[in-house]
């Protein structure tokens, strides 16, 4: 019963937060120079005034921006999200198709970086001072700061070029299907590169945050505690230290959701993978209002689902935070 | 004291390693417990109590901290020598420890009862319904209410009373001959201090386990202990029957303890802790060459501060002071 309205309560708190984000980048938007009808106009080769003000009323953008607002919200709310004046399709189907590799990149760069930098953070904590630690530390610091487009950039060239091993570019290599099996490899090898340039950033933090929580933890009474039971130093080190330190990184993780996000904008202009973030990159060029509103709107609202998720997650693994 | 001791700390030192330099933490220790015994352990705080118990069961944090000499004789087995694995079977199986903050000694994300079954487990081999139930008896045995219940409970649902009792349970779940019991009741509330205190002495009289009590608590010693030990800088200063120290003190130090306090005859619980002697407990990092209490001492001689007294032995009582002429060890 507590569940269920607290539950309730964060849905509705969710919702607010979708409505307050769709505005904001709506208005933010428009107040950007430039205007749609100018890169159609380029497109066909220059139009006269008549046709683009023709196409200016066709589209609304003539009408005063909080009347724009009104349908606007008023369309979303009936699950329209209009359609893209590049694509001529509607922005639902065109986020529809574009879904699945965004969801592959970003699900396979979370497993990596939170699995890898985990365990990282783990081992450098085992002896602080030790050669491992720093490494990893430096590593770390390196991995942090080192942005998204350089990384990845780097292992474009490194891989194109060096060591042509793995593909750089695009989702599969044929357009032709080779059998289910073939073809999932063929994904695979294609997703190793972009997953670990977006992995890369996120795995640092998870390290430093893992390997300051742990030797936080490490500290504790309760740590005396479980040696002076005489358990093994394993025990004490993977059960009792590490079942605490890692609620932190629990609440990273929801956290981090956003910046995955917006990396995924990045890496999958690098790597050209036909994700929603270069769906994304491509409209801004193309001033798709419609789509690039309705990819704003997609991915505020799976950043608040990941927050939501995350929270939910928190409970479940720290008992000391009571629903409600 | 009759035949051999249970426990038999002699000369241990620990240093700890820091930024300025080594630390003296322990400057050779020696005193002594025999099964069914209570051996009361006083001092100021910093007088290194807490780190002669860890010291016994090798939990000094290493690093910076390490054991430099000394033996730890457990029936006569020197502990410092045994291997790990060794040393693990010995804690929470025949040496158990409590400490001084129930607050924030369970771990907080398991619950009261998996943390005493993980020992029922470990040292016993008990599993699953047959721990389950062994446990509740444990939980029982220290008068929780409603041990069922609390079996499922975690630690931040349980007051410090509470924890400091599943604490105990915890220590006893393995009965152990010898329970090490740092400050047990300091962070609790007077009433609860009674009750814990009560406990102890009633879990310590029906198993005839040798219990070591560090306190700051006069009167919880005067109560509890058959032998106590005065701890200043490092070292034991005094040792003795309690009724020999607390009546007949010989060191200077122990002296101002006893005289720090109200009344000894008023029930435990309306005692206040030790108030101070004016001055502090020397540095660690000081380097000492003579007694450690010589500069707060109002009987202080020359040689007390050039060099450490030795122990001097009559009847039992033990006292390292320049003041009291005897045969020197
Ligand atoms: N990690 C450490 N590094 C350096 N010195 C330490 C460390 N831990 C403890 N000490 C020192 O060891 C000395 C003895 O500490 P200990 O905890 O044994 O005192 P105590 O008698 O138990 O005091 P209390 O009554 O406050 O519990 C103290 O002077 C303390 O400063
Ligand atoms: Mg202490």
């Amino acid at each position: 019963m507590a569940l269920a309205g607290f539950l309730l309560r964060r849905i509705l708190y969710a919702a607010g937060l979708v409505l307050a984000v769709l505005i904001l980048n709506f208005v933010l938007i428009r107040l950007a120079p430039g205007d749609p009808t100018e890169t159609l106009a380029g497109q066909m080769g220059g139009m006269t005034e008549e046709i683009r003000a023709e196409l200016r009323q066709a589209y609304g953008l003539d009408l005063p921006m909080a009347q724009q607002l009104v349908i606007y919200v008023g369309r979303i709310l009936s699950g329209d999200l209009g359609y893209s004046y590049f694509f001529n399709l509607p922005v639902t189907s065109l986020i529809l198709e574009r879904l699945p590799a965004t969801i592959l990149l970003l699900l396979a760069s979370l497993i990596v970086s939170v699995v890898i930098g985990t365990t990282l953070g783990v081992l450098a904590s085992r002896k602080p001072q030790g050669l491992l630690s720093q490494l990893i530390t430096v590593g770390s610091v390196v991995g942090y700061s080192a942005p998204v487009f350089w990384t990845g950039m780097l292992l474009v060239i490194l891989f194109a070029s060096v060591f042509p091993i793995l593909p750089v570019s695009g989702i599969r290599s044929a357009a032709i299907s080779q059998g289910p099996w073939l073809d999932m490899l063929d994904v695979a090898r294609h997703l190793v590169l972009p997953a670990l340039s977006l992995a890369f950033v996120q795995m640092a933090q998870y390290s430093r945050l893992t390997r300051a929580s742990m030797l936080d933890v490490l500290g504790a009474d309760y740590i005396r505690t479980a040696r002076a039971k005489g358990l093994a130093e394993r025990t004490v080190f993977f059960k009792h230290a590490l079942r605490n330190a890692i609620l932190p990184v629990v609440t990273i993780i929801g956290l981090q959701f956003g910046n995955m996000l917006a990396g995924a904008i990045v890496v999958e202009t690098v790597f050209n993978w036909p994700g929603l973030g270069r769906l994304a990159f491509d409209s801004v060029l193309r001033r798709d209002y419609p789509t690039l509103l309705g990819l704003l709107f997609f991915s505020s609202f799976l950043v608040i689902v990941a927050n939501q998720l995350t929270d939910l997650a928190y409970r479940f693994v720290d008992p000391r935070i009571k629903t409600g | 004291m009759a035949g051999e001791p249970l426990l038999s700390v002699e000369g241990l030192c620990v240093e700890f390693k820091g930024a300025r330099g080594i630390a003296r933490v322990l400057n050779g220790v020696s005193l002594s417990v025999a099964a069914g015994e209570t051996l009361g352990i006083v001092g100021e705080s910093g007088s290194g109590k807490s780190m002669t118990a860890l010291a016994v069961l090798r939990l000094v944090p290493d690093p910076p901290g390490r054991i430099s000499a000394g033996r730890v004789l457990f029936r006569g087995e020197d502990l410092l020598q045994a291997s790990t694995p060794r040393m693990r079977d010995i804690r929470g199986n025949k040496i158990s420890m409590i400490f001084q903050e129930p607050m924030t000694s369970l771990n907080p994300v398991f619950t009261v009862g998996a943390q005493i079954c993980e020992t029922l487990t470990l040292h016993l081999g008990l599993r699953g319904e047959a721990a389950r139930r062994r446990s509740i008896e444990l939980l029982k045995d220290v008068r929780i209410p409603a041990a069922e219940q609390r079996f499922d409970e975690y630690p931040h649902q349980l007051s410090g009373g509470m924890r400091q009792r599943v604490m105990i349970a915890m220590a006893m779940a393995c009965e152990p001959s010898l329970l090490i019991a740092d400050e047990p009741t300091t962070a609790l509330d007077v009433t609860v201090q009674a009750q814990i205190f009560d406990l102890l002495r009633e879990i310590q009289k029906a198993r005839g386990m040798g219990l070591i009590l560090i306190t700051h608590d006069m009167g919880a010693i005067a109560e509890m202990a058959d032998r106590v030990a005065v701890m200043y800088g490092g070292r034991v200063v005094e040792e003795g029957t309690t009724r020999d120290v607390l009546d007949h003190p010989q060191h200077p130090y122990t002296k101002g303890l006893i005289a720090c306090v109200p009344d000894l005859d008023q029930e435990v619980g309306e005692r206040h802790a030790l108030t101070e002697i004016p001055g502090v407990v020397p540095s660690v990092w000081d380097l000492q060459q003579g007694c450690p209490f010589a500069d707060r001492c109002d009987e202080a001689i020359a040689p007390c501060r050039t060099s450490m007294p030795a122990d001097v032995v009559s009847n039992g009582h033990r006292v390292a002071c320049w003041q009291r002429p005897g045969e020197r060890a």
